[in-house]
């Protein structure tokens, strides 16, 4: 099996813990009537949807916001680089499979988190679904290098206010760096 | 690539660093600190910049299209030649009579580095060992939890403090589409 031990998986996952507790509340009452399998189902595609509908509102002429939605989430940023609709769910899984996130809610929570735990490990250990696992992971290793290039930004524009220069200039210098060895090594696989 | 806003940035931090670097040399500070100041901090920044300067000759029609390009482009080439000047000022009498026997060497090899920056890639000896480089390892976890919010923030302030070295940013992304 291919254990994600040493990727960000679960750091990225966190960046979108609240979104994930009300979606697995809101089909808790799926999974009690309709089964475990349904609730999953519907927490994914609620979770998608709403990722879509933030898409659709930061692409808008009128939204001004400087807020980068990929710096909020990591499906965001996958989306943004147009990976695949398999990509994107199985992100989304890993998100509803954060440990802790089964005591977000009651039994049914706590089954459709154990549900999407057992779906990823079983994906992980698929040959058929190598592909989309790879791809996956380097991408998670693209987002650190983009979150990390992003926060050196932030402390460099810091310093800078604060005439600390010589520490401005390094972080600006480690943050162009980071940025182009994304640009420059981007996921060379392509899951289709 | 969309690196505009953090090359106007790092065009801003690396003018006024070199001052700072040039003003602790004319006081016969510590040639040795200066000299690495010069190493791991001016010419990693001249690298990035005569990069894009190299790049931007080979495409100089596509940038004269698009007007903050063009910007971005003359405020690279312009601090460029604003820190070498400053370096090759040393150069002139009365200067160079002047220096110590130590300080001129390391006024030699600063010169070098300042005017020939070599690419980041083919230069082990600016493997960087600074602070931004061992911050780059990792955020805090208050910073990641926080990273949208505070980018946003740092953005729309270093827009309204705009100097005339880096006027206006368009507010889009610093970091790449990746």
């Amino acid at each position: 099996m291919v254990e994600e031990r040493l990727t960000y998986v679960n750091t990225h996952a966190k960046l979108n813990v609240q979104l994930s507790t009300d979606v697995l509340s809101e089909v808790e009452a799926v999974a009690q009537e309709r089964g475990i399998r349904s609730g999953l189902e519907a927490a994914q595609n609620a979770i998608l949807g709403r990722y879509r509908d933030k898409m659709a509102n930061v692409a808008s002429p009128s939204n001004q916001l400087a807020v980068d939605p990929r710096l909020e989430s990591f499906v965001l940023y996958l989306m943004k680089n147009q990976c695949q609709e398999a990509v994107l769910l199985l992100a989304i899984l890993e998100q509803l499979a954060l440990p802790g996130l089964d005591l977000a809610g009651g039994q049914g929570v706590a089954l459709v988190v154990k549900e999407a735990v057992s779906d990823l490990k079983k994906a992980r250990s698929n040959p058929n679904f190598a592909g989309c696992v790879r791809e996956l992971s380097q991408w998670h290793q693209a987002y650190h290098a983009f979150r990390l290039s992003a926060g050196l930004f932030v402390r460099g524009v810091d310093a800078f206010k604060s005439d600390r220069f010589e520490e401005a200039l390094d972080l600006f210098t480690e943050s162009y760096r980071l940025s182009v060895r994304i640009t420059e090594n981007p996921p060379t696989v392509r899951f289709n | 690539m969309r690196t505009g806003p953090l090359i106007r940035y790092l065009c801003s931090a690396l003018g006024e660093a070199n001052v700072a670097v040039v003003k602790r040399f004319k006081l016969g500070e510590n040639v040795g600190e200066v000299r690495q100041a010069v190493y791991n901090l001016v010419a990693p920044a001249l690298s990035i910049l005569q990069e894009r300067i190299n790049r931007d000759s080979r495409r100089a029609e596509t940038i004269a299209a698009d007007t903050a390009e063009a910007e971005v482009s003359q405020t690279t080439t312009d601090v460029v030649e604003t820190v070498r000047s400053q370096w090759c000022a040393f150069l002139g009498p009365p200067d160079i009579d002047e220096l110590p026997r130590e300080a001129a060497d390391a006024l030699q090899d600063m010169l070098t580095v300042v005017l020939e920056p070599p690419s980041p890639s083919a230069s082990p000896h600016l493997s960087r060992s600074t602070a931004g480089a061992r911050m780059g390892e990792r955020l805090t976890q208050q910073e990641d939890v926080r990273l949208a919010e505070d980018y946003a923030a740092a953005v729309s302030s270093m827009k309204a403090a705009s100097s005339p070295s880096f006027s206006e940013t368009k507010g889009d992304a610093v970091v790449p589409a990746s």
